[in-house]
């Protein structure tokens, strides 16, 4: 199974959101990684069939998605960035009205579904509990419950783990890792350590242009050896900031600790630091804006 | 059709869950009990006796609380979705934009439904004790079907569509209960719904019940049909969600 944008641009109004984007996504995670405004969510949205492109087309095992009417539909498991819950339902309701949504009739199917999938995300002896009284990791678990039902070959989660505490985050990601065996998963996030942890190959956008596509060590690979770490005066950053693309400041009273990516001359007193993938990343989209 | 049905039985499941729901049943109940059991003063009146009459009068006081409340219950049933994020996930799964409307319309009217029926049940349950030799049915079913329901279908209808095309449930809600309060107390004839229970009211006052319909309350009665269910139908098939536009 493969996915394929081919030559892929969207306009909203004057503001153009992607522009002549090529990419393929094969089996497993595929991270979408990108600043917040950046383009995923229309990716996201051209991907999932909710929106179609004003240029080019998405493949899914070659066939065009807009030409074959419900066929992404058929496949598809999408858990949005900005979703709710109808707070009045139970968990188990709120599946049972998603299952039917996906068209599983038969309600015995249902029951089966919905007590795997609750028992899957942790949450099976909640399961006649409202969602109005769920917490938000709680409430991210039946989003991603409800992408699973009907065992879709394709899971878009779009910003999942935003606003999660640590430990919700790290279940959320092994759930994740547990789908994406026979699946395509993607995963879009402005959280570079969510793709570091679970993906393996990733894309970058920035701007509504696709800046990188491959997997994570390629993109580690390019600032491999040219990662210094410095400790600077403060007020010597802005300066610094036009010579070099800048990955990472800590600020520690009067002093900086940056670390920067450059191919020319050291600032005093740097030496060579380990690259780490968001390192890579920041350099990638041009570096730290403040 | 089942997911049609599930849309508009979920729909129906959540809303009855609202404190509110409970709260205006028990209100309009009481309201229509007082109204409709006679006093000392009025046990002698014959109009009471006469079970066309009572079932009119119930439907009447029933459905001049209730319009306005299916306005608020039901008047944010599509832009809440929006609002919440659920028709983007609605959007991804197979579920047809025609499938999505016509399940909230469903939904609006069996939530409105729902309230008539308890309201007008417990309502001729005195009635049954006060003449239970001379208790008829037929007149309570009937109003029930032609003063109650095709009503709610014009009010469920008007909540359905309105308040999306208005973008607003609020600003939907305002200009609802101005229409009604033009109805009620300024005696507006122009297109009001309220006109057909106008008809009731008259000869309620003249203490005549009910007679064959004439012209006005048929025409009106396919008004409030048409207003209620065309513009569903138009709003099922034509584009939904300027962004999203699969459903």
């Amino acid at each position: 199974m493969k996915i394929e944008l081919q030559n892929v641009s969207k306009s909203f109004s004057k503001n153009k959101a992607l522009a002549n984007v090529s990419l393929e996504i094969d089996k497993g995670i595929f991270g979408l990684l990108g600043r917040n405004g950046a383009g995923k969510t229309t990716m996201m949205r051209l991907i999932s069939n909710i929106l179609r492109p004003d240029e080019g087309k998405v493949l899914v095992d070659g066939k065009d998605i807009n030409a074959h009417e419900g066929y992404m539909q058929s496949i598809l498991g999408y858990l949005p960035q900005n979703y709710g819950l109808y707070p009045y339902l139970t968990a188990y309701e709120t599946l049972d009205y998603f299952t039917r949504l996906k068209g599983i009739t038969s309600s015995e199917d249902r029951r089966s579904q919905i007590n795997q999938i609750l028992k899957r995300v942790g949450l099976i002896d909640k399961k006649n509990v409202k969602i109005s009284k769920f917490s938000g990791g709680m409430k991210q678990r039946i989003g991603i419950a409800q992408a699973v039902l009907g065992n879709p070959k394709v899971i878009i989660v779009d910003e999942p783990t935003a606003g999660l505490d640590p430990e919700e985050r790290m279940y959320f990601k092994n759930i994740l890792a547990e789908l994406a065996e026979d699946k395509i998963i993607i995963l879009s996030t402005h959280i570079v350590s969510d793709v570091e942890d679970i993906g393996s190959r990733l894309a970058i956008i920035n701007e509504g242009k696709l800046i990188f596509s491959g997997s994570t060590n390629t993109l580690i690979d390019r600032v491999s050896g040219l990662t210094y770490e410095t400790v600077i005066p403060q007020n010597d950053v802005e300066k610094y900031r036009k010579e070099y693309c800048i990955v990472s400041t800590i600020h520690t009273g009067n002093e900086v600790k940056m670390k920067y990516v450059t191919t020319h001359n050291l600032i005093a007193n740097s030496k060579k630091v380990t690259a780490s993938l968001i390192d890579s990343y920041i350099y990638s989209i041009g570096g730290l804006e403040r | 059709m089942s997911k049609v049905f599930a849309i508009g039985n979920y729909d129906c499941k959540m809303k009855m869950r609202k404190i509110s729901f409970w709260l205006i049943t028990i209100l309009i109940t009481i309201y229509t009990l007082l109204d409709t059991i006679p006093s000392n003063y009025t046990r002698s009146m014959d109009v009471f006796n006469n079970h066309k009459y009572v079932a009119l009068r119930i439907m009447k006081d029933t459905m001049q609380l209730l319009s306005i409340y299916i306005a608020f219950l039901c008047g944010d049933c599509l832009l809440k979705d929006e609002r919440l994020g659920i028709s983007e996930m609605m959007a991804s799964t197979s579920l047809k934009k025609r499938e999505y409307i016509y399940g909230k319309f469903i939904g609006n009217i069996s939530i409105s439904t729902a309230i008539l029926f308890i309201v007008t049940v417990i309502c001729t349950i005195p009635q049954i004790f006060m003449h239970p030799n001379a208790f008829e049915l037929k007149p309570y079913v009937m109003s029930f079907i032609i003063l109650g329901i095709i009503p709610v279908i014009f009010i469920s209808g008007l909540a359905t569509y309105l308040p999306y095309y208005i973008r607003s449930s609020k600003v939907f809600l305002v200009i609802f209960i101005l229409y009604w309060a033009l109805c009620e107390f300024a005696e507006f004839k122009g297109i009001e719904y309220i006109k057909y229970i106008g008809y009731a009211k008259f000869k309620i006052f003249q203490g005549q019940g009910i007679s064959p319909p004439e012209l006005g309350p048929v025409l009106n009665m396919c008004f409030l049909l048409a207003v209620g269910i065309i513009p569903v139908v138009v709003l099922a098939n034509t584009k939904y969600m300027k962004d999203i536009g699969r459903i």
